[in-house]
């Protein structure tokens, strides 16, 4: 049985952590903080989506096949 | 490549160290006041959310040594963090002590990239990256 609150306390800070690396690491080499913040959303927003994807179904099939 | 008006780079050098201790310092001192502002709310943030994550237990030589070494890039709060902290004691399971510990650290490390991007604010390159 899936244990819900854990599960999405864990999720939110790994999207919190995502997109906190994210907006300081897409301000490299880039002067407006407008722009800054515009890119490192979007992309934390991509790979957010894109490692629970990958985590989650990986995951999911590590838990069924142990 | 240095531009014409590059600062000096004994500026650059200060802003680094100053950057070592407070996010966004150098960039004030390079003026870069907005810049600043933006490193230094969401680095101290990114500290200060992982010290409340661990109930200020996750900066501790005896308890997570090697992770000092990433908090350490964030001096201006470890220093004070570990001088603060240092009569608390792990008496207790604390569900959120490793998110802790990797926030505090992620927040050093990220200061790091913070530190290169003073360096590269000062002498920025000339070919522009590869972004759209």
């Amino acid at each position: 049985m899936v244990r819900w609150e854990p599960l999405l306390q864990h999720l939110a800070l790994f999207v919190l952590l995502v997109t906190l690396v994210s907006l300081v690491y897409n301000g490299l080499r880039r002067e407006s903080v407008g722009e800054i913040v515009r890119v490192g959303l979007q992309r934390a927003a991509f790979f957010s989506v894109l490692s629970i994807l990958i985590f989650g179904i990986g995951g999911w099939l590590l838990a069924e096949w142990l | 490549m240095k531009t014409a008006q590059a600062p000096p780079g004994v500026k650059v050098f200060l802003g680094m160290i100053l950057t070592w201790w407070f996010p966004g310092l150098g960039h004030a001192l390079l003026e870069r006041r907005h810049k600043a502002w933006f490193y230094f709310l969401l680095v101290s943030f990114t500290y200060i959310f992982g010290l409340w994550l661990g109930d200020f237990r996750d900066v501790s030589y005896e308890n997570f040594g090697i992770y000092l070494l990433a908090q350490g890039f964030y001096a201006g709060a470890t220093v004070p963090a570990l001088l603060l902290t240092r009569g608390l004691e792990l008496d207790s399971s604390l569900v959120f002590v490793d998110a802790g510990v990797l926030f505090t650290s992620v927040a050093g490390l990220l200061n790091v990239c913070v530190i290169v991007d003073v360096y590269e604010t000062a002498y920025p390159r000339t070919s522009p990256p590869g972004r759209s």
